[in-house]
């Protein structure tokens, strides 16, 4: 344990009420030297424990008993808007999805994903990075759409984040954009973060708590 | 020489026995019609008439008062509200009150269907009648007077007030004295009185001197007021006019008037005066003061209490004991001789003829012979023989006027000796043949030849009036000649032609040539009664049964029977007056002008017009004059009785009744549909009212005139509707009258009123829409049901798929999470490790196909937008697993419109088979998968640079094209393979999602 030390260490929550799974991906996770995973069945037990955690990444399951992903996403990125959070799912093309990235949730993690794609996700979305499907891209274009509509001087996209939106919204992965475009693979990340957070700032909720957001974080 | 003697001697007894029974009587005998309680009458004892102002006929009886309208008697007694059944005079004033003086003295009038009396009038409650009333004048005012016996006199004003005055100043004999009333001027009434003349002047009455002029019988005296200021009285001096309060006498020749006894008089309608005297007698002065014109009118003895002149011109006579007599009015010239001074009663008159002189000869049953001259009758007897009576059938006269007559009992003479005088009658013995001869035959006819030989008919045969064996008498025409038979009518034509008939054949005989016309007999068909010729010698023959045939050179060229308007088919004699033609049947006569073979004018007259009887057995004319000898007398009858053209007839609705009620108040009466609805009315014609015919129109416009003889017309089941009755009446002689009209309606039965019909439209209307309310609701229920199990099978689907999502799929999920971190132990000999690859991929694979069933199950990917990321998904994991270049181009914008699972499912299936094919069976090394989205119209297009294949080689159904094209076909979708070997394949479908 203590070898370990010399890499950074960064704490993730797993909220997963499928105790096999919930087990086997603790087990998977902690097997790996970088995490520290606490999981939690429950969405009310994971936020009681939030405080003494304090998690860099919780890993969250979207169909949660009681407190829905969704909602536990919205409370937990009302109090830590730092904690980033990533939506767990069996499928990709779930609703739910870019309903939990409207309440705050960074990206998503698909179960069935190979052991090193599921590292590198963690990864990725603790240092900035967000996973987009052509479904989410689409809600997200449709979403603007109508915001613009309803409020033209709202923050609308910028050119190059439109673009990758629309690249996305055609089907094309993350991966292929960079050829496309010419630009590096982080800075589609970026972008999509950036898109994702335009999209968050449209919610009431999270202008609200800016205030908190500076009072709380760092 | 002995015998001539006693005939010389015989015929002087005979002139001097013929000569005394001559008589001369006045011609004209008037005809009444006489009504009795038979007639409906309530009494034979008729006291008065009156015609009122609409026309009807009052009549006053000891049994009540009767009205009568020319067919009914409608009789009124106290039961319908007379004061008195006695009715002694009825006067009529001008506001229509018809009023009764009865024998009790009380007043009550009729008016307007109601008979009103001191019970039901204010006006009569204030009279107190001490006798009866006997004078009625109505003033210029319109007040009326009433005299009355007992020197009461009662005036009725016109605005209502009562007045009564007495005059008991007149002495105790004057009890019964008569008050007679007379306006001098509108300001003064003189009141007559047996003592004295009052003056009745603004409220005061004065005694007035009138001595100079009136001197009245004590008990008789008599004053009729025609109008104002214009009486008739009489008084010891004569009768007199007083107009203007000046008289003017107008007859006082006591020796023709015994007006000592004169007890009333009457002016009629024709200035005819008429004398009622106290010895029972009747005289009538023309004009006034004209001439002297009628005895005594003896009816039978009865006494006649009142005379009316109606305005048609009948005379009512009014008899105490007999009924009513109506004398037929001036100007019908009918004189009927049944009962005469010379003709017995109902004496059968058989034959009539003219002699030179113009005078009409009539022979009767009884051996009656007439002559009527100018203005008088002669009658001649002719004798019995052995005591049975001559019938005498025929009459001719030679040159000389001798009178030649056919008998039951054989042929007679009567030589004319000059001056109306004829020896007694000659009688012509029939030579049988070899000497024979016999005076009793049946002679039927007999006529004279051109050349003034006698000719007659009888039962055996024609006959000759010849000289044989030195004596005058008749001979058979030779029977080679002529056969002998029964023989009826003899005729010679202007060519001296005998034209006979003997009920066989008509036969034509001259020269001793005979022609039968047997081709004839079907024309006839009976026997011929009798031939005359027309001026233009066109032969008439009358048939017994078969009207009139006219024949011109053997052919029958016209005919008349009943059917064209004769009297009957019947026809007995003929007689032809120039181009008039008379023609006597058994049912009345009919005559016609004839000339060029065109008959016209016909006119038929029967007993309906007055005549004694139809039943008429010859007929002749003389000017306008016709003579009927009718089985009940001789009948003289003016020639222009139907020209005479009366006034129409007055025409009144009596009442209408439906059902039981009936009511007189009938203009605009609502009838219902169901009832029977009856109109009775009446044409005042008193003259012949069978005569009368009506006609009516019902209906809203337009005049449909319908005939009907009788007096009312019932209607039953008539449509609903508004109705207009006309009517209107016309006499035998008269036009039609003004029709007279009234309206009503049939009101519909209720199912065919407005609001019914209303009531239906709405109960209808209100069905109709429970039903398709119903209909809706049912099939909402069905849409409801169908939506409800909709959205049953979505909420299964959901459940499913949910429960798929989220435990199989974390479970699988988990296992393959699990194969994964066994794989990755390190401490597995490398065969573990294989089988741990394989489950890995197993594993994969299944949460892929779960993944499929899961987005095909859950309801919310059935949009458009769920389709085609899901397609674009699942290409691009496709593409990432194989080593192909792949490209997808999905549209820019894609609605989010709702699409059905099946379309769903299927358009991914069958991309994911044609992306299968393209990447394991193609060889392609580029794939382009391109969706295009216009509106709902979706075209998905696969497209690969691979080696293709023959589209039309049979492999085609083994990689999976067929199920493809059946998948969209089933969309009703387009599906296409394009493909040649070595230049790819492009899969593209369209439909409409």
């Amino acid at each position: 344990m203590a070898t370990r030390k010399e890499k950074p260490v960064f704490k993730i929550m797993l909220i997963e009420d499928h105790s096999d799974f919930r087990d086997s991906l603790t087990f998977l996770l902690n097997s790996n030297d970088q995490f520290k995973c606490s999981s939690y069945a429950k969405a009310e037990d994971a936020l009681k424990a939030l405080e003494i955690d304090q998690p860099n990444v919780i890993i969250m399951d979207i169909n949660l008993p009681g407190i829905s992903g969704i909602d536990c996403t919205r409370i937990i990125k009302s109090k830590f808007p730092s904690i980033q959070i990533m939506m767990c799912t069996v499928y990709e093309d779930d609703s739910k999805i870019f309903d939990a990235l409207k309440a705050g949730a960074s990206g998503y993690l698909l179960k069935r994903a190979a052991i090193d794609e599921i590292f590198a996700s963690v990864l990725d979305i603790y240092n900035g990075g967000s996973p987009m499907t052509p479904v989410i891209a689409r809600k997200v274009v449709a979403s603007f759409v109508s915001k613009s509509e309803d409020h033209a001087k709202q923050e609308i996209l910028s050119e190059r984040e439109n673009e990758i939106l629309n690249l996305l919204s055609q089907g094309l992965r993350i991966k292929e954009i960079p050829g496309i475009l010419f630009i590096s693979i982080n800075t589609v990340r970026t972008h999509i973060r950036n898109i994702y957070d335009k999209l968050q700032v449209n919610s009431r909720v999270h202008a609200l708590n800016k205030t908190k957001y500076n009072r709380n974080g760092s | 020489m002995e015998k001539s003697k006693i005939n010389i001697v015989l015929f002087f007894i005979l002139l001097f026995t013929s000569l005394f029974r001559i008589t001369i009587v006045n011609g004209q005998a008037p005809v009444y019609k006489n009504y009795t309680v038979n007639d409906g009458l309530p009494s034979q004892v008729v006291y008065c008439a009156l015609q009122d102002k609409e026309g009807y006929m009052w009549f006053g009886t000891d049994a009540g008062a009767s009205r009568f309208d020319g067919k009914h008697f409608q009789n009124f007694t106290i039961k319908d509200g007379l004061s008195d059944n006695e009715i002694l005079k009825i006067n009529q004033d001008s506001k229509g009150r018809i009023w009764f003086f009865t024998l009790n003295g009380k007043l009550s009038y009729y008016f307007m269907h109601k008979i009103y009396n001191s019970q039901n009038d204010s006006q009569l409650s204030k009279i107190r009648a001490r006798f009866e009333f006997m004078s009625f004048m109505e003033d210029s005012k319109g007040n009326i007077w009433f005299g009355g016996y007992g020197r009461q006199l009662l005036l009725i004003e016109n605005g209502g007030g009562v007045k009564n005055f007495y005059f008991d100043s007149l002495e105790i004999n004057y009890r019964r004295a008569w008050i007679y009333t007379y306006e001098f001027d509108s300001n003064e009434i003189w009141i007559f009185t047996p003592k004295h003349t009052f003056k009745y002047s603004y409220d005061t009455i004065s005694v007035l001197d009138t001595s100079n002029f009136l001197n009245p019988f004590y008990v008789n005296f008599n004053l009729q007021n025609l109008r104002p200021s214009d009486a008739y009285y009489f008084c010891k001096s004569g009768i007199c006019n007083l107009k203007g309060g000046k008289p003017i006498k107008l007859f006082s020749d006591r020796k023709v008037v015994p007006y000592d006894h004169l007890k009333r008089i009457y002016i009629d309608n024709m200035n005819g005066l008429w004398l009622f005297t106290s010895n029972s007698k009747l005289y009538y002065l023309n004009k006034l003061y004209g001439n002297y014109q009628k005895d005594s009118i003896d009816f039978l003895g009865t006494y006649i209490g009142d005379i009316y002149v109606d305005d048609e011109g009948n005379k009512w006579f009014c008899s105490t004991g007999k009924g009513i007599f109506r004398e037929l009015p001036y100007g019908k010239k009918i004189h009927n001789l049944d009962e005469n001074k010379i003709f017995e009663k109902n004496e059968e008159i058989l034959c009539t003829a003219r002699d030179n002189l113009g005078r009409v000869w009539v022979g009767s049953a009884s051996g009656g012979l007439f002559c009527l001259d100018k203005d008088s009758i002669y009658k001649i007897q002719i004798e019995n023989i052995n005591g049975t009576i001559q019938k005498i059938i025929g009459i001719t006269f030679d040159k000389s006027n001798n009178i030649w007559g056919a008998t039951t009992l054989g042929v007679f003479v009567l030589k004319n000796i000059g001056d109306k005088q004829y020896s007694s009658q000659k009688r012509i013995s029939l030579e049988y043949g070899n000497g024979l001869f016999g005076d009793n035959f049946t002679a039927k006819n007999l006529k004279f030849d051109n050349n003034m030989n006698l000719y007659v008919s009888t039962n055996n045969g024609v006959t000759k009036l010849v000289t044989k064996f030195g004596r005058t008498c008749l001979s058979f025409v030779d029977p080679k000649e002529i056969p002998p038979s029964r023989n009826y009518c003899l005729y010679f034509d202007s060519r001296n032609n005998l034209w006979f008939e003997n009920f066989e054949h008509l036969f034509c005989y001259n020269n001793k040539k005979l022609t039968t016309y047997s081709y004839l007999d079907s024309e006839f068909r009976c026997e011929i009664t009798d031939i005359e010729s027309s001026f233009d010698s066109i032969l008439i023959i009358s048939t017994y049964g078969n009207g009139i045939k006219f024949l011109k050179n053997g052919k029958i060229i016209n005919s008349l029977n009943s059917a064209n308007g004769l009297a009957a088919d019947l026809c007995r004699r003929l007689f032809v007056d120039s181009n008039t033609v008379y023609v006597a049947t058994n049912e009345g006569f009919s005559y016609f002008t004839y000339q060029n073979n065109n008959v016209s004018d016909l006119k038929t007259i029967s007993s309906a017009d007055g005549i004694l009887s139809n039943d008429i057995k010859d007929i002749c004319a003389r000017g306008d004059d016709i003579y009927l000898a009718t089985s009940s007398g001789l009948c003289v009858i003016d020639k222009k009785i139907s020209q005479i053209v009366a006034t129409p007839p007055r025409v009144y609705f009596t009442s209408v009744s439906t059902g039981d009620s009936s009511f007189f108040d009938y203009n605009n009466r609502k009838i219902s549909y169901k009832s029977d609805f009856k109109i009775n009315f009446i044409a005042l014609a008193f003259d012949q009212p069978d005569k009368v015919t009506y006609q009516y129109s019902v209906g809203s416009d337009g005049y449909n005139w319908i005939e009907t003889k009788n007096n009312s017309i019932d209607f039953s089941l008539l449509s609903p509707g508004s109705y207009t009755f006309r009517l209107r009446a016309k006499k035998f002689n008269s036009d039609w009258s003004e029709p007279i009209s009234f309206n009503f309606s049939v009101t519909p039965p209720f199912y065919q009123e407005w609001w019914f019909r209303i009531l239906i439209i709405f109960a209808l209307a209100s069905v109709t829409f429970y039903f398709l309310r119903l209909a809706a609701n049912r099939k909402y229920q069905k849409q409801l049901l169908i939506l409800q199990q909709n959205q049953l099978l979505i909420d299964e689907r959901t459940r499913i798929s949910s429960d798929m999502h989220d435990d199989l799929g974390a479970d699988l999920s988990n296992l393959l999470l699990l194969t994964r971190l066994g794989s990755r132990s390190t401490n597995l000999p490398e065969e573990e490790k294989m089988q741990f690859h394989k489950l890995e991929e197993y594993a994969t694979d299944v949460i892929d196909k779960v993944d499929e069933i899961v987005w095909s199950l859950n309801p919310s990917n059935d949009s458009i937008n769920r389709l085609i990321s899901f397609i674009g998904i699942y290409s691009n994991d496709v593409f990432q697993l194989s080593a192909i270049k792949g490209s997808v181009l999905l549209p820019e914008k894609i609605p989010n419109d709702q699409i059905s699972a099946a379309v769903r499912r299927n358009v991914f299936l069958v991309v994911k088979e044609a992306l299968n094919n393209a990447v394991r069976h193609s060889g392609a090394t580029n794939i382009i998968l391109e969706v295009q989205l216009n509106l709902r119209d979706l075209k998905i297009i696969i497209r690969d640079n691979g080696h293709g294949f023959d589209v039309n080689a049979d492999e085609l159904k083994g990689n999976g094209l067929f199920n493809m094209k059946k998948r969209i076909q089933e969309l009703n979708g387009q599906f296409q393979v394009e493909s040649k070997s070595g230049e790819g394949c492009t899969v593209y479908f369209s439909l409409t999602v």
